[in-house]
């Protein structure tokens, strides 16, 4: 059904070409930017 | 998470924002919008370390305690996340 947006990659050596291409880097979000984001009415699960 | 939380207070989590079938745009789309907010919401900053990758739409919520045991862990992931899954790749 529709298109595939994630797939599994196998370890195979043209996939450890394409991870290059596909590299995923992470930013940290900000107090700030976590405080801007949520909704203030409820409450912290944890 | 709670359930698993309660069970490993070590446990980190994250989630990849999969695009409706309607929406245009590949990054930041709408599902990861609506469940960063939710874990902005619910998990403070205390306890996890909130990290994410809009263009590939996916959040990660660092354990706090992973990483003073494993300094590395973020490089980890990345790598996890690198070696496992192509992102937004259409068939």
């Amino acid at each position: 059904m529709g298109k595939t947006f994630i797939k599994k990659k196998e370890l195979t050596s043209d996939s450890k070409q394409d991870k290059q291409r596909d590299s995923v880097v992470f930013v940290t979000v900000s107090k700030e930017e976590l405080q801007r984001r949520r909704v203030s009415s409820y409450s912290y699960l944890l | 998470m709670l359930d698993v939380y309660s069970k490993n207070p070590t446990a980190s989590f994250g989630f990849v924002g999969a695009r409706c079938l309607n929406e245009e745009q590949t990054e930041n789309v709408k599902r990861f919008r609506v469940y960063s907010s939710l874990m902005a919401t619910y998990f403070s900053d205390t306890l996890f370390v909130h990290r994410e990758n809009r263009k590939k739409n996916v959040y990660v919520m660092i354990n706090r305690r992973n990483l003073s045991d494993n300094p590395d862990f973020v490089e980890e992931m990345e790598r996890y996340f690198n070696d496992h899954y192509v992102f937004n790749d259409e068939e």
